[in-house]
């Protein structure tokens, strides 16, 4: 007994030994593999739960129609009057435009905000920052 | 369906600001038009990163990471974080995957004109399987908006329309927080450089605030 527990003490300190050498030679062999297949499968991982198949839309055209009202209720349109002016060319066209006047009006705030902080010294925006973090 | 932005603009001013002071403190006298790129930068992150994860943060911060001059304002607005961001959203392939769709896209384009052609010169009908000129027609209707969108490309139909929508309540909120900021900041240096009593315009201030 004593003499079996002392092999199996041996074996398991020779296991010991090289199990760390041995798995690091698997993850060094599989690791550049592995990450390749990861990188290569993240895409596929990220896209192919966000595409819907055609079968599925058919089932969710109620959540298309909400979708569809949300962003028409959105859009800064002067003239809502009736809901049928929900023609989706228009819709998307709209879109596109708020899209972007919304993307020049964050340029033209940061050009603002620059010219103002750089002509303010540190302490005054600490004390801005403070200010409004109170809000 | 979606989460409001109400509860995430306490995350984008805080984020914001700690942006602005890095980019502040780590250039100290640079160009106007490099300050501005450096704001607008910690703004987009700011609203990425309040928003949570969704696929146009995700494109977002990766667009964001990729160009070489915001690398040194992102170490320093992110710390210790901008490495585990960096590992997390990095991904390469998803613009080359971008750019296989591209060409697929032409190619069908072009086979659906080359049919066009030849069929009008025999005098016959289209023979196009009505799929493809239905995805044609969604691709060339939904092309400026999948360009404006961060990630875009990758999305169809009415994800993209979510991913849209999302986006638009982000970017607006986005828009009235710096508003809001700037009036702050305007009233604030006004009021300095007026010399006036000091109790006035903070009242002014906190009356301003409360009525927002």
């Amino acid at each position: 007994m004593a003499e079996i527990k002392s092999d199996n003490k041996w074996a398991a300190t020779q296991w010991a030994d090289k199990a760390p050498l041995f798995w690091q030679m698997v993850f060094r062999v599989f690791s550049s593999d592995l990450l390749l297949l990861i990188n290569h499968l993240v895409p596929f991982l990220l896209v192919g739960s966000y595409n819907m198949t055609t079968s599925r839309s058919r089932i969710t055209e109620a959540e298309i129609n909400e979708l569809i009202s949300k962003l028409h209720a959105l859009l800064p349109e002067a003239r809502r009057r009736g809901t049928h002016r929900a023609s989706s060319a228009k819709l998307l066209k709209e879109t596109c435009s708020y899209i972007k006047s919304l993307h020049r009006e964050v340029d033209d705030l940061s050009d603002r905000l620059s010219y103002l902080i750089s002509s303010m010294d540190v302490t005054t925006s600490q004390a801005e920052i403070i200010r409004s973090l109170l809000r | 369906m979606h989460a409001t932005k109400e509860f995430n603009k306490k995350a984008f001013l805080k984020q914001f600001l700690l942006g602005l002071h890095v980019s502040n403190s780590v250039t100290n006298s640079i160009s106007i038009q490099q300050r501005k790129n450096s704001i607008k930068l910690s703004a987009d992150l700011a609203m990425a990163l309040a928003r949570g994860r969704t696929h146009w943060t995700h494109a977002l911060i990766t667009k964001l990471g990729q160009k070489e001059e915001n690398k040194t304002t992102l170490q320093g607005i992110l710390g210790r974080r901008y490495e585990i961001l960096m590992a997390r959203y990095s991904c390469p392939l998803l613009y080359q995957k971008v750019q296989r769709s591209k060409k697929s896209v032409r190619s069908y384009r072009f086979s659906y004109a080359a049919n066009r052609r030849r069929s009008a010169l025999k005098g016959s009908c289209v023979r196009v399987p009505p799929s493809v000129v239905a995805r044609n027609l969604e691709h060339r209707r939904t092309k400026v908006l999948k360009r404006l969108v961060p990630g875009g490309e990758l999305l169809n139909g009415s994800s993209l329309l979510s991913e849209a929508l999302d986006y638009v309540i982000s970017l607006k909120s986005q828009v009235d927080m710096m508003k809001s900021l700037w009036r702050a900041t305007q009233v604030s240096s006004s009021s300095r450089n007026v010399e006036l009593i000091p109790s006035a315009p903070l009242q002014r201030k906190e009356a301003s605030c409360t009525s927002k």
